[in-house]
């Protein structure tokens, strides 16, 4: 297979092998949080759930007891979330001569021509001695402008595309379709952005060497993390995932595929049914039926394939809610821990994962309680001393601390924002399983979508006009007071986490207004 | 357009504003330093027009006595009561060779605020950028906490300027530098200072102990070393306290702090000390500092290990203080805490200085708004807790009490400062009774001898006048008694802790010379208790 002559700039420098010792941006995987961090911010957690629960005079029961239930959640995060990173160090049999056929599947539904392009010559330029490169075209049933073009460059750069044109189960169905038509005893998968760096094959093969070995999994790292807010905010909240909880995972032989940038063993696949096909986290639900059958896993800590962030609100949106959506389904109903294959870490993995996105619960109440004081004077909790701020400070920060430390500094106020604000699409994805709401596979823009998305955060606009009315309401109740200036404090504090997920929803002129001038972030440009 | 570099323009064509421009930022020192001056100007200022004529206060009253003594004499009675003398030495010297007057006195604990200043800067500047320090320390300079105790005639600036001497060695010897000899010098002078200056040494040992690996080698026997220089050359001041009864009769009356005290003290540091209002709305704003956090979280923004230092310097002696006045006694007053002032003041321009270019100037603009704001409001309420306005209480007295009248002190050692202000005809007493040239120490308070010191101290006398200030637990007892036993003509508070009641205990109908009554503006509520 020769290689390509004319590479754009963007491909020719990913075609060099990654180096995650000199490329900063590479910096979220050298995270380390050490045990006595975790264990103080387990302790601080503790001491102030204890206190919380035990040491203070309930206000209104049921306001009370729903607080409770909340740090009990929060409580369960910490824990759970210690416990995953608690060693991140990990090494699995690895041999750098296996050398078994692959075939690297390369998922296109619509893409931009040029993108797909640059994936398909870098996925060809691999350094590896027997592999074949397939565009796996759902342009034709997901019923895309672009889908000829997709066939026509594989045709230009010699390689097979297989369109499909019997329709379902969306990226999973392409993916199956695309196995049924090929031999090699191992798959890889690209996203049509996610374009691979040379030593794709020769770092990740090798860890089949162990019989064992369903699938290998590499970060899904965001080169286009300087473009705007959105992208950026997706990233911070990517490096966290990718560097300290799945290296965690790794270890607990719990790290699950992600959808793109993975090797798959044929026979781990075939033993499920291949690509779960009836979730829209098709990645996230396979993972768990292959680790159930007895299958391993390995999460390779080293940036092998570039791929990019959703560029819009409402693509980002919409990804976080596949996620969500996809994630609940699992606990509520494919539950891991009546998963009888997989060994309890796996098992309790699977669920802090999944669990995670059922915290917008714990989010919305918690933003509610200073409003039902402005409205009613009704609080959870009595108390005429500072003792709240006393345990609740020293928890709060080792938390953020802590995030930082084992994320290497990667994460970001705007993601922290984001991640609160985004309560509203896991209730909604919730509701959505609960439901049984159909929910489509859309495959997230690889292109900025202009616009104003101020709906989808209605409800934290309405946050914020209810504490307005609400203060008028509590100052003409009963002046301004202690209570009053500490509850007003904690509108504040959400109001301010909300504001990132806000401007990102807003229109460009608003956004403008609020940019930093001469910022990098805005000068970047597309790579 | 095209910009222009100021500097390659010709001499003659630039513009003033250029010039200055262009001469402030290639003359990096000389900003500083007109920075720095024009901060230690300001100190200087506020200090001539709102603080140095304030009244005189109990403990300066005490500094300006116990340093009268021969320098033997003051060692003892500096001993007695428990300090360490390295201040009263330098005051003892600096009154024979500058006099003793209020503004002498204060000018010391001035000056060493002043020399803090720049060594704030310095600090801050190893773990800030050189314009974060400069605003870290212009900062310090203008907070109405350090200029409360850069115009008080007590030691707190003393141990302020070597405990952040020491914590600008010890950062530097993080940072690899070599710094031992200013380290072990400064640990050692700054351990003469105040007892507390303990708590920065202690914070040092424990953040040199939790991270240990990270300083060069052979720091632990250096650190070692140090301690046992400090441990010896305070040994004989010990050994000489505990010779004179290690300060037995000196028990001062202090509760334990609550969790309002603990956040109070963070409060003092950056608002000064404000009236009960102003700190309620302070202190119940805490969930800010969540906020305050969130926004500090910025990508790739590490905490070095010298950072890391300064939010212990910031934290840990008020923790430890904090512990310490649970399990030995309280002692919990933010005054003793002074060491924490300036990596407190860095450790908030460090993260205003981390924030989005927009959000630091609006966060700094406020800080410096609400410095002032608060610097106001503590140099005029009248309400401000630590305003103690023996001067005005003794000029009153002064003006009305006759020969025939008595005042009557409590607690017996207010005695100083009143006595400093007061030049009028009254003979004073104090309850409980006490005989200064007696040797001891102030007789304690019994209910039981309570009528008899009463009736003795009122024989032969028309009014009483009774200041009560620096209540020791017994102030309450005293007003009530007299409240049952005698008609009272007045009263009046000077400050928060200084009231002045008139009572009559003679058979005189006549009001007293300067009919106290309509001068000393009764109220009716309090009057009524």
């Amino acid at each position: 297979m020769s290689r390509p002559e004319t590479l754009n700039r963007s491909v020719q420098s990913s075609l060099l092998p990654a180096n995650p010792n000199k490329d900063s941006r590479f910096a979220f995987l050298d995270g380390y949080a050490s045990k006595r961090l975790l264990a103080l911010n387990c302790v601080l957690a503790s001491v102030y759930f204890l206190i919380l629960s035990f040491g203070f005079q309930p206000g209104n029961h049921l306001l009370f007891y729903l607080l409770i239930a909340g740090e009990v959640f929060h409580l369960i995060q910490i824990f759970g979330f210690s416990y995953t990173i608690w060693e991140t160090k990990h090494t699995s049999s690895f041999d750098a001569a296996f050398d078994v056929p692959v075939d690297v599947f390369i998922t296109v539904c619509g893409e931009p021509k040029d993108i797909v392009r640059d994936t398909a010559i870098a996925a060809l330029a691999m350094e590896y001695p027997s592999f074949s490169v397939y565009l796996l075209n759902d342009g034709l049933v997901a019923k895309r402008d672009n889908w000829r073009e997709i066939e026509d460059l594989a045709q230009q750069l010699g390689i097979t595309c297989i369109t499909r044109d019997v329709p379902g189960g969306a990226k999973a169905g392409n993916i199956n379709n695309a196995l049924r038509q090929t031999r090699s005893p191992y798959v890889v998968v690209f996203d049509a952005d996610h374009v691979p760096h040379t030593d794709f094959l020769r770092q990740t093969m090798g860890y089949f060497v162990d019989p064992k070995m369903g699938f290998v999994q590499t970060p899904q790292f965001y080169k286009n993390q300087a473009v705007n807010s959105v992208t950026q905010t997706a990233w911070d909240q990517q490096s966290l995932f990718f560097g300290p909880i799945l290296k965690g995972k790794n270890r607990l032989n719990a790290a699950f595929m992600c959808g793109t940038n993975m090797v798959l063993k044929r026979k781990a696949l075939d033993q499920v049914g291949g690509m779960c096909e009836f979730n829209i986290a098709e990645d996230f639900l396979t993972s768990l039926f292959v680790h159930d059958k007895g299958w391993k896993s390995v999460y390779v800590p080293k940036v092998l394939a570039e791929g990019l962030a959703p560029e819009d609100f409402l693509s980002y949106y919409k990804q976080q809610f596949r996620w969500t959506r996809g994630s609940l389904e699992v606990i509520f109903k494919y539950n891991p821990l009546f998963k009888r294959g997989m060994s309890w870490p796996q098992r309790l993995q699977y669920l802090i994962s999944a669990s995670y996105f059922l915290s917008g619960f714990v989010v919305v109440f918690d933003a509610l309680l200073p409003l039902f004081y402005l409205y009613t004077g009704i609080t959870a909790v009595n108390t005429r001393t500072m003792a709240l701020a006393m345990i609740f400070i020293p928890y709060i920060f080792s938390s953020l601390y802590t995030l930082q430390k084992s994320s290497n500094y990667a994460m970001s106020f705007s993601a922290i924002g984001f991640s609160i604000s985004s309560f509203v699409l896991q209730i909604r994805g919730v509701v959505a399983v609960l439901t049984n709401q159909k929910t489509s596979f859309a495959v997230t823009s690889k292109s900025q979508l202009q616009g104003n998305f101020l709906y989808l955060v209605t409800p934290h606009l309405l946050y914020i006009a209810a504490a307005i009315v609400g203060i008028g309401v509590a100052v003409h109740r009963e002046g301004i007071g202690p209570s009053l200036l500490a509850n007003l404090a904690w509108v504040i504090v959400n109001i301010a986490a909300f504001v990132p997920f806000i401007l990102a929803a807003s229109p460009e002129g608003i956004k403008s207004v609020f940019r930093r001038r001469n910022s990098p972030a805005v000068k970047a440009t597309r790579q | 357009m095209i910009e222009t570099d100021p500097a390659s323009l010709p001499e003659l064509h630039r513009s003033l504003p250029l010039r200055i421009s262009s001469f402030f930022h290639s003359h990096q020192r000389f900003r500083v330093f007109v920075v720095l001056g024009l901060s230690m100007l300001g100190v200087v200022v506020i200090s001539q027009l709102l603080l140095v004529e304030q009244s005189l206060r109990l403990d300066e009253a005490q500094s300006m006595w116990q340093t009268s003594h021969s320098i033997g004499d003051t060692l003892r009675v500096v001993a007695q009561d428990v300090h360490v003398p390295l201040y009263h030495v330098i005051l003892h010297f600096w009154q024979l060779y500058f006099g003793n007057s209020l503004f002498t006195v204060r000018l010391l604990s001035l000056l060493f605020l002043l020399a803090t200043i720049p060594v704030v800067y310095v600090l801050g500047k190893q773990v800030l950028r050189p314009g974060w320090a400069l605003f870290a320390a212009s900062v310090y300079s203008f907070l109405p906490f350090m200029n409360w105790y850069g115009n008080e005639g007590r030691m707190y600036t003393l141990l302020a300027f070597f405990a952040t001497l020491s914590q600008l060695y010890f950062v530097r010897i993080i940072q690899g530098k070599k710094s031992w000899r200013g380290y072990g010098l400064t640990a050692i002078v700054g351990a003469y200072s105040h007892y507390f200056f303990s708590f920065n040494l202690a914070t040092q040992g424990i953040f040199y102990l939790a991270n240990r690996k990270q300083f060069e080698r052979g720091s632990l026997k250096r650190f070692i070393t140090v301690a046992v220089l400090v441990i010896m050359s305070l040994l004989p001041w010990l050994l000489y306290f505990h010779s004179l009864g290690s300060g037995k009769n000196t028990s001062p009356l202090l509760s334990r702090p609550s969790t309002v005290d603990f956040f109070n003290v963070f409060s003092q540091f950056i608002y000064g000390y404000q009236d009960n209002y102003v700190n309620t709305i302070l202190v119940s704003c805490w969930p800010l500092l969540v906020l305050i956090a969130f926004f500090g979280i910025k990508r790739g923004q590490k905490i070095s290990l010298a950072m890391s230092y300064i939010i212990t310097a910031a934290l840990a002696p008020v923790i430890i203080a904090y512990l310490f006045s649970f399990v030995v006694s309280p002692f919990f007053l933010g005054r003793y805490m002074i060491s924490s002032v300036a990596p407190l003041v860095i450790l908030v321009v460090w993260l205003i200085s981390n924030y989005s270019r927009a959000l630091s100037i609006i966060s700094s603009g406020l800080l410096v708004l609400v410095v002032l704001a608060t610097s106001v409001q503590q140099y005029t309420s009248p309400n401000t807790p630590v305003r103690e306005d023996y001067h005005a209480v003794a000029q009153t007295v002064s003006s009305q009490a006759g020969p025939q009248d008595i005042i009557v002190l409590s607690a017996p050692f207010t005695i100083y400062p009143f006595e400093y202000y007061y030049n009028g005809a009254a003979q004073i007493a104090t309850l409980p009774m006490w005989d200064r040239r007696a040797a001891g120490a102030i007789p304690a308070f019994s209910e039981l001898t309570l009528p008899g010191q009463v009736a003795s101290i009122n024989k032969d006398h028309r009014y009483i006048y009774l200041v009560l200030s620096q209540n020791q637990g017994y102030e309450s007892t005293i007003k009530q008694y007299y409240l049952h036993h005698f008609k009272q003509v007045s009263h009046r508070s000077y400050s928060p802790d200084l009231t002045l009641y008139v009572f009559q205990v003679g058979y005189y109908t006549v009001p007293p010379l300067g009919a106290p009554d309509t001068l000393i503006k009764p109220k009716t509520a309090d009057a009524a208790q």
